[in-house]
């Protein structure tokens, strides 16, 4: 314990020491995460927006006229029973008469004049949440079958495909992106770090030469690659917390209100304490390597 | 004692640094390493604290064979052996209190018994008053005499100069050679590398 405080004395005297170089290292460190925090950021609200559209995902079932009510019934039992379905609800042609007014709302007065709306009835089925794919759609699709009551099917095929390939690119690109940036930063924080190691090489030779042990020598440069790193996770937290509150200030609440969200969510703690902790490895790894290249 | 059989030492593989070298130095004894420039000298010393390796051959040092000693056994050999350059060494990013203290803090040793030993060291050598300078704005003298202080603070069994007064004028020179003298005079054994013969001849062998 005293001699990891003594270590951590020594890291701050060396940070205090060096301070050009630390403070050019945590800028590179915070810069790389609040990169990577900002892409997860954008990803994060995507696929909210996305779920949200994903939860509007429903099969409408237009139905003929001039079946019994029994009939209709029956269909309706038919298909809430299937493990695909999470609920199906009927619309008669009278309330979906209410429903077209009360859509066209002040200009309601077009339909004066116009005695009988020829709008279907029609049952409205809406799959469970693991079934509110394309592939779980046609599914569904194939277990209605052919049924003499049914009129037509309609449903948002086209722009659920697009919406899950968007989602697979994006996700893939976070993974990519991240990964390309982390190797970027510790690339450039080891060569970063490497600046202080031979700024002190006469001190690192002295010490091994007075019988330093490696460990010695070593733990207080790895301390402050922690520090560093830390103290960069900290301010591109920071920084994304800004960027957050910004964005959701630009964007008008009838932004908001098309896209069907309240507002754009922050980054969960998980994440945020994945981002922390990032910060502490490429800091820690960059101050091994490059101490490690200068030891025989 | 330190004991050399067949040490080879080949930089290169033209030409050796070290032939089928065979030393014996008693414990306590005050020996000179004389040679032409490029004889070896510097490299024979450094094969004694461990900064190179031999070819092939056997040294020991206090009975330990360390022609192959792992890396992380070298700090331990380190500790028994107080190490004088020509240059002096010292880091002028330190004061000559700091520089003399760091052979004491790489051992762990508390603050309190570090200031106690490193005073005493630079007082019996004559640069306590200079102990808050930067080493830079002494005389080579001095920096050379801060230099002792760090490669004896910790009590070594063995000192190795390298050269000690080679860029130091004769009057200071002397005062250096007694200093060794004096250490060795407290049973620590001294080996000095050095091209100059006329100062080997003015120390001479003490008779028994
Ligand atoms: N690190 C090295 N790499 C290659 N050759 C070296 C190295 N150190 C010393 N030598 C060579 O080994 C020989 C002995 O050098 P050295 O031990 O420094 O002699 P001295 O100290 O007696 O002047 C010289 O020929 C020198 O060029
Ligand atoms: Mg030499």
């Amino acid at each position: 314990m005293r001699r990891f405080i003594s270590s951590l004395f020594r890291a701050l005297g060396n940070l205090r020491q060096s301070w050009v170089v630390s403070t050019i290292t945590t800028a590179i460190i915070s810069i790389c995460l609040f990169l990577v925090g900002g892409y997860i950021l954008m990803i994060h609200n995507i696929d909210n927006i996305m779920e949200n559209m994903q939860g509007d995902v429903r099969v409408t079932i237009y139905l003929r006229d001039g079946f019994p009510m029994s009939d209709t019934n029956f269909l309706q039992d038919r298909l809430t029973g299937l493990a695909e379905v999470e609920s199906v609800t009927y619309t008669s042609k009278s309330d979906a008469l209410v429903e077209f007014r009360s859509m066209l709302g002040n200009d309601e007065d077009l339909l004066e004049g116009m005695d009988e709306i020829p709008l279907p009835a029609s049952l409205r089925l809406t799959p469970k949440p693991e079934y509110r794919t394309s592939e779980g759609i046609h599914s569904i699709l194939g277990k209605i079958g052919d049924d003499s009551l049914v009129e037509d099917i309609q449903y948002g095929e086209d722009w659920l495909g697009r919406l899950e390939k968007v989602l697979v690119v994006l996700n893939t690109g976070a993974v990519v992106l991240g990964g390309i940036l982390s190797l970027a930063a510790i690339f450039i924080i080891a060569n970063t770090i490497k600046l202080t190691v031979l700024a002190r090489r006469d001190e690192l030779e002295i010490m091994r030469l007075v019988g330093a042990t490696e460990a010695f020598i070593r733990t207080p440069f790895l301390i402050e690659g922690l520090i560093q790193g830390l103290t960069g996770a900290i301010f591109s937290l920071g920084f994304l917390v800004l960027l957050h509150k910004f964005v959701v200030k630009g964007l008008a609440a009838t932004v908001f209100d098309i896209i069907g969200i309240r507002s754009l969510e922050f980054l969960s703690t998980n994440i945020m304490i994945a981002i922390l902790l990032s910060g502490m490895f490429l800091g820690g790894i960059g101050s091994i390597a490059s101490v490690g290249r200068f030891s025989r | 004692m330190i004991q050399l059989f067949h040490v080879s030492k080949w930089y290169q593989k033209d030409v050796p640094a070290l032939q089928d070298t065979n030393i014996l130095i008693p414990k306590g004894e005050f020996v000179f390493i004389t040679g032409a420039s490029g004889a070896g000298k510097s490299t024979l010393l450094k094969l004694l604290f461990g900064d190179e390796r031999p070819t092939s051959g056997q040294i020991l040092v206090h009975g330990r064979n360390i022609a192959r000693l792992s890396k992380s056994k070298i700090p331990t050999l380190r500790r028994e052996i107080g190490v004088v350059f020509q240059d002096f060494k010292l880091l002028s990013s330190r004061n000559v209190f700091d520089n003399v203290a760091l052979a004491l803090e790489v051992l762990g040793m508390p603050r309190r018994e570090i200031g106690r030993r490193v005073f005493s060291m630079l007082k019996r050598l004559g640069i306590h008053h200079k102990m808050r300078a930067n080493p830079l704005t002494l005389s080579g003298g001095e920096q050379q005499r801060v230099a002792i202080a760090r490669a004896l603070v910790n009590e070594p069994l063995i000192v190795l100069a390298d050269e000690p007064t080679g860029s130091l004028d004769q009057e200071v020179s002397e005062h250096i050679m007694n200093i060794f003298s004096d250490v060795n005079a407290r049973g620590t054994t001294v080996v000095v590398a050095t091209h100059n013969l006329d100062m080997v001849k003015t120390m001479g062998r003490s008779p028994p």
